[in-house]
């Protein structure tokens, strides 16, 4: 490729060109221009004359002064000797010839030393089992299982099961509780709180709750292990009717037959009789049978009566 | 843009690659060889950059004893002339800053030079007494010129026409772009054409 330079194009590559940092077609076309072009020729060479003075006056200074007079070798190979047999030695003698390099290097000692203990002793406190602290979070989250971390229930552990009789006792009717708790490695009941409702009636739940705390279980098992597993705990109170409601009521009819009151109207009064005085509450005290279980019966009639 | 450190133990050779690893291990005759071998070219550069014959000479051991120190880094990523060219031109920098500072005002000029050599090697057939006085102010001119440039600019200029380095290898010797070497360059030359033009107009 030839180019075909204007006389901008060579100034720019002028120097490129005496510096030999051209490709060859590059030179060639160059070289051309500056066969026709005076004006660019004059450039290149009042550039040639830079070099070449600058080489002139270079070569008449090495002539004044050559090199091998100067044996820079000898005088670098008999440092470098003399260095190496005395480094750590000169070393060691300049760190300890400015005394105020000895006091800042135990200055700085002590200060390392402080530093270290400090940070020793932030972290020994650091590392004291808090609750809330990082390094307790840590090891907590490091053992699935333990009583901190239950596990969720899956299919390949044993449930707990429950090793006293796991009844709890509510007097209030027709109640159900869900309850969450955790059943720790040792079988106890930790954590437990009611999840489906608000309680209500607070002395009846703090009971239950009491009970269940006291419940004692077989922990599950993972691979022959125990673990600490979270339940959910159903608690129902269940009013089942059957034939004991009629018992109730034979019962009661048999109560009253055998309780039953003298009636309230005046007694007929014989003819032959004197007429008494008239009483006033007296038939109601006198009970007409001596059982006591009749009593009772009295006593709510006479209330019910006044 | 072109990087200039790019070049790999293939540049070095064989014997450099033999040389170096036997300086590295502190073998004297390795290293009176690496000295000798570059002793001339180092102590020239540090001539034409400080100007001054004693500080180069100082120049010049300093920079074989930094070579030394920083041989067992050195991995070929250039050859050893450029890399010892790189560690003569940061250190004849450190120095010129104080040095040119302090000893300004005496100074000596290397125009004493070529006045003591009373005329210059003229090249080809040019014997002409009056060309030849022309042609020793020119060089005087020149190197006073030389003398007043700035460090960056006079350092790229002797590189590139006393040593003859690439421009590739005169970015690796100074930790420069390319691109900087040829606008250094440039500048320099303006300069010098200036003073040249002025000698004859």
């Amino acid at each position: 490729m030839i180019h075909d330079f204007t006389c901008t194009d060579v100034r720019d590559q002028l120097e490129a060109f005496h510096d030999g940092e051209l490709t060859i077609h590059e030179r060639v076309a160059l070289q051309n221009h500056l066969g026709e072009c005076s004006v660019c020729n004059h450039v290149s060479n009042e550039l040639s004359s830079i070099g070449s003075t600058l080489r002139d006056l270079a070569g008449l200074v090495a002539a004044e002064e050559p090199v091998e007079r100067l044996r820079i070798s000898a005088h670098v190979i008999e440092r470098l000797r003399v260095e190496e047999q005395f480094s750590i030695r000169a070393q060691v003698m300049d760190w300890f010839q400015d005394m105020h390099l000895v006091w800042a290097g135990i200055g700085a000692s002590v200060a390392t030393l402080i530093c270290v203990v400090g940070s020793a002793s932030v972290l020994h406190a650091a590392s004291q089992e808090r609750p809330n602290s990082m390094a307790r979070v840590i090891s907590v989250l490091a053992s699935p299982g333990s009583n901190d971390n239950p596990l969720r229930l899956n299919y390949e552990m044993s449930a707990p099961r429950a090793a006293t009789d796991a009844a709890i006792e509510i007097s209030e009717e027709e109640v159900e509780y869900a309850l969450s708790a955790v059943v720790s490695r040792e079988g106890r009941v930790q954590g437990v709180e009611v999840i489906n409702q608000r309680p209500t009636n607070n002395a009846e739940v703090n009971a239950m709750l009491n009970e269940a705390y006291r419940m004692k279980f077989a922990p599950a098992t993972a691979r022959g292990d125990a673990v600490a597993v979270s339940m959910v705990w159903l608690v129902a109170n269940t009013t089942v009717k059957g034939r004991h409601d009629v018992d109730i009521q034979v019962l009661r009819q048999a109560l009253r037959l055998q309780t039953t009151p003298a009636p309230i109207a005046p007694l007929p009064i014989p003819p032959d009789a004197v007429p008494a005085p008239r009483p006033h509450a007296a038939p109601f005290m006198k009970p007409v049978t001596p059982e006591v279980s009749s009593s009772a019966v009295f006593a709510l009639a006479a209330g019910g009566g006044d | 843009m072109k990087d200039a450190g790019a070049l790999g133990w293939v540049e070095v050779g064989h014997h450099e690659a033999a040389l170096i690893a036997r300086c590295a291990a502190r073998e004297p005759t390795a290293c009176a060889e690496l000295v000798s071998g570059h002793e001339r070219m180092v102590f020239q550069l540090a001539l034409h950059l400080l100007g001054d014959r004693d500080e180069a000479l100082d120049l010049s051991q300093e920079v074989f004893f930094s070579v030394f120190r920083t041989i067992h880094k050195f991995r070929g990523q250039s050859a050893l002339k450029t890399w010892i060219y790189r560690i003569c031109i940061n250190q004849a920098r450190n120095r010129q800053r104080w040095w040119r500072r302090r000893h300004k005002a005496d100074q000596v000029s290397l125009d004493q030079h070529v006045e003591a050599q009373g005329d210059l090697r003229q090249p080809g057939d040019d014997t002409a007494p009056d060309r030849a006085y022309a042609r020793k102010q020119l060089a005087e001119r020149l190197w006073l010129a030389l003398d007043h440039l700035p460090f960056d600019q006079r350092t790229v200029i002797v590189l590139r026409e006393i040593d003859g380095l690439s421009y590739e290898e005169i970015a690796f010797s100074l930790g420069v772009a390319i691109g900087t070497v040829k606008s250094r360059l440039t500048r320099a030359r303006q300069t010098l054409r200036d003073e040249l033009r002025e000698v004859r107009p």
